[in-house]
């Protein structure tokens, strides 16, 4: 399994992708929407992305909208890892293509579940 | 006030032990940088229905602490871009989930960080709450500073 992780923070890129690694991702990082658009078109398809919303350059938001326009991710799962805590927000985003949300600050488990949720692999 | 108060010690503390593991503890004395260490002031801006700043001020070797738990590097060998990131994202985390306090819709800039030793200014903004803490022996502090609009009103 292949998974991106999109965020502007170098710290929390680190963290989520040790999380997914330790479960057996194969993990590439990004750091904002436009760098993720270029890994994407660069790479085999990957089946999970987590995205914060925040960034410079390409917002989480619109890199969904991005990624949602092509058919070739549409087995891609999305999950919005962010601080950005209001609801109208949050339906925002799933109504944009996102699989799933979790607001910062996160805990392994918490991500764990939303893979599971999403039908993905949560042992190594 | 003190309402305000307790929404940033419980957001705060949640933060601090779910990222980095560490416990915190409400503060009465106000952390004060000094000159025998530098400090650092990690901020967020808040646009939309409520306008001001969520700032997180603590001295560098806490910050180095932060970045060094994030990076899972020693002390050490942690890099300033690093702890600028770590610093960063924790006011990140802490801006938005405070926002969450004002009337929707709030937007939440991008983080930045400064080096200063001395209270870190917002021009046009008044203190409205300032909350701090103390990480093992370290201190810190959480403010929120409300924009002034032009007619005093806020």
């Amino acid at each position: 399994m292949r998974a991106l992780v999109v965020d502007d923070s170098k710290a929390i890129r680190r963290i989520l992708s040790q999380m997914l690694s330790s479960i057996g991702f194969e993990v590439s990082e990004a750091a904002h929407g436009k760098e993720a658009v270029e890994v994407l078109a660069a790479s085999d398809p990957f089946d999970l992305g987590l995205i914060d919303w925040n960034m410079p350059e390409m917002n989480g938001f619109e890199l969904v909208c991005e990624i949602r326009k092509n058919s070739k991710y549409d087995n891609m799962r999305l999950m919005m890892v962010t601080t950005e805590t209001e609801m109208s927000q949050v339906v925002k985003a799933l109504e944009a293509g996102a699989n799933e949300y979790v607001m910062k600050p996160f805990t392994k488990e918490m991500i764990y579940e939303k893979l599971s949720l999403m039908g993905l692999p949560v042992s190594p | 006030m003190e309402h305000l108060e307790n929404d940033i010690s419980q957001y705060t503390e949640a933060i601090w032990k779910s990222v980095l593991g560490l416990d915190v503890v409400k503060s009465d004395k106000v952390y004060q940088p000094d000159n025998l260490e530098n400090a650092l002031a990690g901020c967020v801006h808040i646009t939309g229905e409520w306008q001001g700043t969520v700032t997180l001020h603590c001295p560098s070797s806490l910050a180095k602490k932060v970045a060094s738990i994030m990076f899972d590097v020693p002390e050490d060998d942690t890099q300033m871009q690093d702890i600028q990131d770590a610093l960063g994202e924790l006011a990140n985390m802490t801006g938005g989930n405070l926002k969450a306090l004002f009337p929707e819709p709030c937007y939440l800039s991008l983080p930045t960080v400064a080096v200063t030793n001395f209270d870190l200014r917002v021009p046009g903004s008044e203190l409205v709450c300032l909350a701090s803490f103390k990480c093992g022996n370290k201190p810190f502090s959480i403010s929120i500073l409300k924009k002034v609009s032009k007619n005093g009103s806020g």
